[in-house]
């Protein structure tokens, strides 16, 4: 298992959609099992993603299972095991960012107050409609066609 | 009342050029946000033809043709108004 994370060079060359999914996931330090998990992608895709943007430099590498244990002075918290919720919150959010880019970040807190998955799909349902009419079609036929996968 | 009649339609198509700017920040694209691009230019022209008719027609004599036009012009600037409201209520209830 390894654990990347976003590294401090600037986003300045055109990035596939893999890329840019896998690399907005790594804002925070992801491991290569729940980027798996929440990009859906097979692995030999995203590890070849991780390898093109290691690369360019866009993230880093924190730390693998080769790495020597945690030292037992400094405990590692425990990281709960996200939640099919979480997983499908993540992605979703990772999906509009790639579409809206900053506009995204206005959704986020609705898509955090959503409780359950039914929720979710219900707003889901409507923002489509509203990004359709309001803000890009283009994004909001992206989002059509990523829900059946999201919410199947 | 010409006069009167083309003051109001003219200040009713301004504010109507005020608040279609203002909606179209509401909705930047889609659908909504593309058409009222295109609204908004039309609304602005018209706002200047009221304008013009009304410079053109100020110390003309009073008849019935130029009644008439006059209010078919006022009308029109209700119509656009209306089109507008409906528009509004359409991004309140995609807000809400």
């Amino acid at each position: 298992m390894q654990i990347y994370r976003q590294s401090t060079k600037a986003l300045d060359i055109l990035l596939n959609r893999d890329e840019r999914l896998v690399y907005s996931l790594c804002r925070e330090e992801i491991s290569d099992i729940v980027l798996a998990q929440r990009t859906q992608l097979p692995l030999d895709v995203l590890n070849k993603t991780l390898s093109a943007l290691l690369e360019h430099g866009l993230i880093e590498k924190v730390a693998s299972s080769q790495d020597p244990p945690s030292r037992s002075s400094d405990p590692q918290p425990i990281v709960p095991t996200p939640t099919k919720l979480d997983t499908t919150k993540a992605q979703l959010f990772a999906v509009l960012e790639t579409e809206l880019g900053e506009r995204a970040k206005k959704f986020l807190p609705e898509i955090e107050s959503k409780q359950n998955l039914g929720e979710l799909e219900e707003w889901s349902r409507k923002l489509v409609l509203k990004l359709r009419l309001t803000l890009s079609q283009k994004a909001a036929n992206m989002l059509e066609a990523r829900l059946q996968s999201l919410f199947t | 009342m010409v006069q009167v009649l083309l003051v109001l339609g003219f200040l009713l198509m301004l504010y109507n050029t005020y608040t279609g700017f203002q909606m179209k920040g509401k909705a930047p694209g889609g659908i909504i946000g593309e058409r009222l691009s295109q609204l908004n230019l039309f609304i602005s022209l018209f706002a200047l033809g009221y304008l013009i008719m009304g410079v053109l027609t100020w110390s003309r004599p009073v008849d019935t043709l130029l009644v008439l036009v006059s209010l078919i012009l006022l009308f029109g600037a209700i119509f656009v108004l209306l089109v507008l409201r409906l528009v509004q209520a359409v991004l309140a209830a995609l807000e809400g």
